[in-house]
């Protein structure tokens, strides 16, 4: 009877602990993760500001005009649809 | 007698009990001692265990949600944060200051004598360099130096540089909004600092806590503007290019919406890059289109126009006398640009060829205190209540202050200070039927992408009838077409608007300069259905200053791609309708 209940005992110590431990583990597995989200975010931003730098008109129009040699269109060469 | 067994047996139980005493009595002062040392950790000094053990286990975090971004209206970037570390230093553990400050010199750009004064400092705290780029905050990483901390900052970025800078404006060192939408709505876009307890282990990582900590929620507030940013592009591109060709001090224009107030481009050369504002002059943050008023010129002949119509005195056919050239007011004599010597004009051509002596006649018959209403019914010598900092009222004088000559000078834009914003505001009133609206930059604002403000377009009141605005509107067509603005006219549509040649007034001569004129075209396209009010005005140009010729060809560039990209149809092109069905 006291062997049962020791087990028992045990078993349920056990449980305890490991649910800690693993609780634990757990959160540091989630630091890690929220560590690494951040430094992905951050570089994601770096990366949007980048985007939008690229994106400059003045940056495009010098791009369009000097190295495509693109000009603008005549009013004559220009069809205009409205979609009803 | 005793026997000697008993004598024994009675001295060893008397010992007994003296034993048996002195240990209880031992475990009684154990006990007491025990009782009063729970007493003293538990009860007398349980709150300072508390904290201490708290802070052995527990850390705060602080998350520092970014200040807010700034948006055009088709939610393109023009305001953002990028993270930045900025070091600091405890001097007190900086061993050798010498070379700890020239190594920190050289890898962070700064004078060495003034990072060797820091480094020495008494205090025990002090900034290296705030905000470094991501290469120094490495490179003063690698030198290992000891005594030097880091600290992660938010940095103001704007992606899209010189472009709206004058409206967007910029923030200082601690992310204080100085200048434009950035001081104005600083309340609004100013980031928020969230403290946050954690458990630590013993190695200092934090453990527990699974709820979100990143900093991507952002707690700031977004600011929408209703800049284009094709269209401030647009309007910067044509505007420069006009003050570079003419080499004038400055230049500004402005694009609305004239049936809502809404601004797409507020533009001023000389520009400024706001990512480093403090290497361009002070004067260059300012927003002349807002805070500077000039006296207008030929460009306030429409409201003196518009308001004669409207109050019945005139007509657009009605004619009157100008003169042959030279009108005299008192002793002061009064002539027309270019010395033309006009004689009898209509209204429309009063307008369409600037005649001030015609404009001083419309004014006569209009009367002082009906012209001052009208004008000041326009919107000018009043703040418009447009959300940017620094906005002028301009200048008007009532009547009762007016000189015998100040009808005259008003009536061909003189004795009379208005801002380019109020300008344009009264232009568009002209082209919308008769609704002065009030000019707007700000579209409204977001949190966490979803709009909780916005600015709906407000009528301040009605100007002049639509029947009068209508006839401004053929008037104004006139000047394009046949007037003194037809370098103003863009191809394949109808456009209205008015030329102005200002001589500015030199204070210290007391007099009007002969060389220093303000240059300038307000008008709408397309006439009879407006899309675009425009406004350019061009400060002291050289060569040639007639505003038709100066900044009437950047309005028509301006306004020409303007409402290409807005998908305004010109009259030359095929417009195809597709019925879905």
């Amino acid at each position: 009877m006291i062997l049962l209940f020791s087990v028992f005992f045990m078993v349920g110590a056990l449980a305890f602990v490991w649910s800690n431990v693993k609780m634990i583990k757990f959160s540091y597995d989630y630091q890690a993760l929220l560590h690494e989200r951040n430094e992905l975010l951050r570089k994601n931003q770096i990366l949007k500001v980048e985007r939008e730098s690229l994106q400059s008109l003045n940056r495009i129009r010098v791009l369009a005009r000097e190295e495509l040699g693109l000009i603008e269109p005549a009013n004559t060469d220009r069809v205009t649809i409205f979609l009803k | 007698m005793t026997s000697p067994k008993k004598h024994l047996a009675k001295t060893f139980r008397t010992d007994i009990r003296v034993r048996l005493i002195l240990v209880s009595v031992l475990f009684g002062l154990f006990g007491l001692g025990l009782v009063s040392r729970l007493f003293y950790l538990q009860v007398y000094m349980h709150n300072e265990l508390v904290a201490r053990s708290d802070k052995q286990y527990l850390s705060t975090v602080k998350i520092y949600y970014g200040r807010g971004e700034i948006f055009d209206r088709n939610m393109n970037q023009l305001a953002t944060n990028i993270e930045v570390e900025s070091i600091f230093a405890n001097p007190a553990d900086i061993p050798n200051k010498v070379i700890a400050a020239r190594e920190l010199a050289r890898a962070l750009n700064l004078d060495p004598k003034t990072v060797l004064s820091r480094v020495s400092s008494k205090k025990h705290f002090v900034w290296i360099k705030r905000k470094c780029s991501l290469k120094e905050a490495e490179t003063v990483r690698r030198l290992g130096l000891s005594g030097l901390s880091f600290v992660p900052e938010h940095k103001r970025f704007y992606p899209k540089r010189e472009l709206a800078a004058g409206v967007v404006g910029f923030v200082g060192m601690d992310n204080q909004g100085l200048a434009g939408v950035e001081h104005h709505f600083h309340q609004v876009l100013k980031g928020t600092t969230r403290l946050k307890v954690m458990e630590k282990d013993a190695l200092g990582r934090q453990v527990g806590a699974f709820n979100d900590l990143s900093r991507s929620q952002s707690q700031s507030r977004d600011l929408v503007l209703t800049i284009d940013e094709v269209i401030q592009f647009t309007a910067e591109y044509h505007l420069k290019k006009a003050v570079e060709k003419y080499r004038a001090k400055s230049g500004t224009a402005i694009v609305m919406d004239p049936s809502t107030g809404e601004i797409y481009a507020l533009a001023t050369v000389p520009q400024y890059n706001p990512n480093q504002y403090a290497s361009y002059s002070p004067k260059t943050w300012k927003n002349p289109g807002v805070s500077n008023s000039y006296e207008p010129g030929s460009i306030f002949k429409p409201v003196v126009a518009a308001a004669a119509i409207d109050s019945g005195v005139a007509r657009p056919q009605d004619i009157f006398f100008c003169e042959n050239g030279e009108f005299k007011i008192g002793s002061v004599s009064i002539g027309e640009a270019s010395d033309h010597k006009f004689g009898w004009l209509t209204l429309q051509n009063i307008i369409a060829k600037s005649s001030n002596i015609g404009a001083i006649k419309i004014a006569q018959q209009l009367g002082s205190q009906n012209l001052f209403r009208y004008i000041r019914d326009f919107g000018f010598g009043q703040r418009s209540g447009i959300n940017l900092p620094g906005e002028a009222e301009g200048q008007l004088r009532s009547p009762d202050r007016w000189t015998q000559l100040s009808l005259a000078s008003i009536s061909f834009g003189h004795e009379i200070g208005v801002t380019p914003l109020q300008m344009i505001t009264a232009m568009s009133a002209i082209a919308n039927g008769g609704k002065l609206m009030q000019p707007r930059i700000t579209k409204g604002v977001l949190k966490e992408g979803q709009p909780v403000r916005s600015f709906p377009p407000r009528l301040i009141k009605r100007v002049i009838s639509e029947k009068t605005s209508k006839q401004m509107i053929d008037v104004l067509k006139t000047v394009v077409k046949e007037g003194t603005g037809q370098e103003a006219a863009v191809e394949g549509y109808d456009v209205a608007g008015k030329t102005g040649t200002a001589q500015k007034y030199n204070s210290e001569t007391q007099s009007y300069s002969k060389s220093d004129y303000m240059s300038s075209f307000v008008g709408f396209a397309p006439a009879d259905a407006p899309r675009l009010a425009v406004l350019v005005m061009i400060d002291e140009p050289r060569g040639t200053y007639w505003g038709g010729s100066v900044a009437g060809p950047a309005f028509r560039e301006i306004t020409r791609q303007s409402l290409r990209y807005l998908g305004v149809p010109s009259k030359e092109e095929r417009v195809y309708i597709l019925d879905r069905a």
